[in-house]
């Protein structure tokens, strides 16, 4: 981590390659192959030079992390005069795609973890050790992998101004009880439970 | 048929203890050191990150997902 912060300028980003702005065509430059963008990190030059790139994949690095130390050797034997401060002009951003989504005006984004559990002998709840998951490559390619000691999922419910207010009574005090907004508790209770995308 | 009782006993699963809600929820989140990414300044703008990437000649590592992965947009 402290490699990736002191050699690299970190960024997360929602895929976004349909975004008519400079920012979309700078990420379709280097992204052609969507479906293999997702869920990856990709090294790439402020020019748009792909660092991760796989054999016989022009793109990004496939579903997979890519390595940065791999990656920085690549960024160091580019020549002098691509990788000096400055050797490439970026301007302001102007005239976003208004399209791109964002978070409306006055929504609360709550951050949640989702971890798989299992019951022990005892009865009470414990993380598990081992986790399976795959990833359909394509109809004939499924990548199952083992996840040792797995880290929970991050989840994220975004409540519009409407539906966190909605959960705020009229007047509250201790012991209140009423019932929560539907709106609200499909998103809080229903969703979390089928996905972690919603 | 005794012995088909006894082992039906033996694969009953243990009934659910109680846990309190403050036990699941540790249970459930990060704990120390575990999501070592969360440890990384993340620039959320990749038009931003671009411009700091030129600016002090330095490459970008971005990290896509269908949603951002730390939420923000």
């Amino acid at each position: 981590m402290a490699f990736i912060k002191a050699r690299f300028i970190p960024v997360v980003i929602t895929v976004h390659g349909a975004c008519k702005d400079a920012e979309g065509e700078f990420w379709k430059s280097f992204c052609r192959d969507y479906a293999w963008i997702t869920g990856a990190a990709h090294g790439v030059t402020p020019s748009g030079k792909v660092l991760c790139a796989e054999p016989g994949r022009s793109s990004c690095g496939g579903r997979r992390v890519c390595d940065p130390v791999k990656a920085f050797e690549k960024w160091k034997a580019l020549p002098e005069e691509e990788r000096r401060r400055g050797a490439v002009e970026v301007g302001d951003l102007k005239d976003l795609d208004p399209a791109f989504p964002r978070r409306p005006e006055g929504s609360l984004l709550l951050k949640g973890y989702n971890r798989p559990l299992e019951r022990g002998e005892d009865g009470r709840l414990r993380r598990v050790k081992e986790y399976w998951d795959c990833q359909e490559l394509s109809a004939d390619s499924v990548n199952w992998k083992k996840f040792v000691d797995p880290e929970p999922g991050r989840t994220w419910v975004w409540l519009s101004r409407e539906q966190w207010r909605a959960l705020v009574p009229a007047d509250p005090r201790a012991g209140l009880s009423f019932p929560v907004p539907e709106a609200a508790a499909a998103r809080l209770v229903r969703l979390p439970i089928l996905n972690t995308i919603y | 048929m005794r012995v088909l009782a006894a082992l039906a006993v033996l694969a009953t699963p243990a009934a659910p203890a109680r846990q309190s809600l403050e036990e699941t929820h540790a249970l459930i989140k990060t704990s120390p050191g575990e999501a070592r990414w969360d440890e990384i300044p993340w620039t959320t703008s990749l038009w931003e990150g671009r411009m700091r990437a030129a600016a002090e000649g330095k490459p970008l590592f971005i990290w896509a997902a269908n949603g951002n992965p730390i939420g923000v947009t």
